[in-house]
């Protein structure tokens, strides 16, 4: 059950457009930053599947310039 | 006491949230996310903070553990750590994980019959100490030898090379470091003349200009990246990153320029070619500190099995060096660097 967490960086003046995209995936968390164009985006997903197909809908998000992961678990489903 | 599996969950994702956070304020000094997002994060709670080294690598950070009946369970910059001023990257953040994984070996085995035997610690040092003695009784000191890791405190290498130096005599005193820097310590040694890597952490406080060349350092070595930035926003110092890839670091500078895999070699000739035919070379420092040197150009994949290398180098004059670097006009290298002539020339004025 991955539970990532990555930095986001958005293309020149395109952060709120990433934050609203990313905010509109299911199993995502996005904090943004309040004085810098970065996001933090955590990833909560069932199964491996399901977080490779959520980690390539955020990489198709046109206003996303970089996705960099900091780091990663693997831990058992919630009750 | 028993944990959820809902409670461990939820404190795996705010571990996971603070490991992001501390990866951007190492990039971005100063950084602010929402209050609320923030709001029930674990605290440090009663702890007991012992001090220690970081040892995922070389810049020597400054650790406080927080211990909570015997055990650690924490990690946090030390503030009194003039190397890292409190401050740890997501590595050091993540030791605990280490010192806690279940596969982590604690306590000596030793092999009887084929299979590895829980054994004390006293009776295994007494059998490596008696099997050393034996040899060296048999084969003379240097049939022995010590090898340590690149991950040892000062005061334990201190001892591992009192112990093989001074008490048995003998230099068989190695560690993996050895893998790693063999290679660098023949490149400083060829191109500055000592063993060392050059410049100092005052150096990063009065330099202009920082260029990252292949190295990812907001990844790497955040802490140190750190006062790369810290100077970059107090009084305006540049980073430029040049590498195969966009990486955190390239965010974090002030320029990024990509090139193509194996050709950082020819930029770097480019910028000399610019260098010396914009008339901006330091004459008096090359007639006194540089020796020009040819050699193969290509010399095969050196990495290989059993490869002989025969090159041998040729010393030649300023001239001649000048002559060879026709062959790298920064149009010429642009076309399969991948990197802009603007850019070689721009690396070229700094």
């Amino acid at each position: 059950m991955p539970i990532k967490s990555y930095l986001a960086h958005p293309q020149d003046g395109k952060k709120a457009e990433l934050h609203a995209a990313l905010t509109n995936l299911s199993h995502c968390e996005v904090i943004p930053a309040e004085n810098e164009d970065l996001l933090i985006v955590v990833t909560d997903t069932n199964d491996i599947s399901e977080d490779k197909n959520l980690k390539e809908q955020i990489e198709s998000i046109a206003s996303l310039k970089l996705l960099a992961m900091v780091s990663g678990f693997d831990t058992p489903k919630s009750n | 006491m028993y944990t959820s599996l809902t409670n461990r969950r939820s404190f795996i994702k705010k571990m996971a949230i603070m490991s992001a956070m501390t990866a951007a304020a190492t990039m971005f000094p100063g950084i602010i996310f929402a209050d609320e997002q923030e709001r029930d994060l674990p605290n440090g709670g009663d702890l007991d903070w012992k001090k220690g080294p970081c040892r995922f690598c070389g810049v020597g950070c400054g650790v406080l553990i927080g211990v909570d009946k015997g055990k650690a369970v924490a990690v946090k910059g030390d503030p009194n750590s003039s190397v890292n001023k409190g401050l740890l990257c997501v590595k050091g953040y993540h030791q605990i994980m280490c010192i806690q994984a279940e596969d982590r070996l604690t306590h000596a085995l030793v092999k009887k019959n084929g299979k590895y035997v829980q054994t004390p610690i006293s009776e295994a040092l007494d059998i490596v100490a008696n099997k050393m003695k034996e040899t060296m009784d048999t084969h003379g000191k240097d049939s022995v030898a010590m090898y340590t890791s690149g991950q040892s405190t000062i005061p334990e290498g201190y001892v591992a090379s009192k112990l093989m130096k001074g008490a048995i005599g003998t230099n068989n005193l190695d560690c993996n470091a050895r893998l790693c820097m063999a290679s660098a310590v023949t490149g400083f040694l060829t191109s500055f003349g000592a063993d060392e890597p050059m410049g100092c952490y005052e150096d990063i406080d009065h330099a202009d200009y920082f260029i990252t060349w292949g190295n990812n350092m907001a990844e790497m070595h955040p802490v140190l990246f750190s006062r790369m930035l810290e100077q970059k926003n107090r009084r305006g110092a540049k980073i430029i990153d040049f590498a195969t890839r966009t990486t955190r670091s390239s965010m974090a500078s002030n320029k990024s320029i990509l090139f193509e895999p194996q050709t950082d070699l020819a930029v770097a000739n480019a910028i000399c070619y610019e260098i010396i035919n914009n008339g901006w070379v330091n004459k008096s420092f090359v007639e006194n500190h540089v020796n020009f040197n040819k050699g193969l150009t290509d010399m095969g994949y050196g990495l290989e099995d059993n490869y002989a290398f025969e090159d041998k180098p040729t010393p030649i004059d300023f001239e001649a060096y000048k002559d060879f670097l026709e062959d790298y006009t920064p149009e010429k290298v642009s076309k399969y660097s991948g990197v802009s002539v603007k850019d070689i020339k721009y690396l070229a004025e700094i």
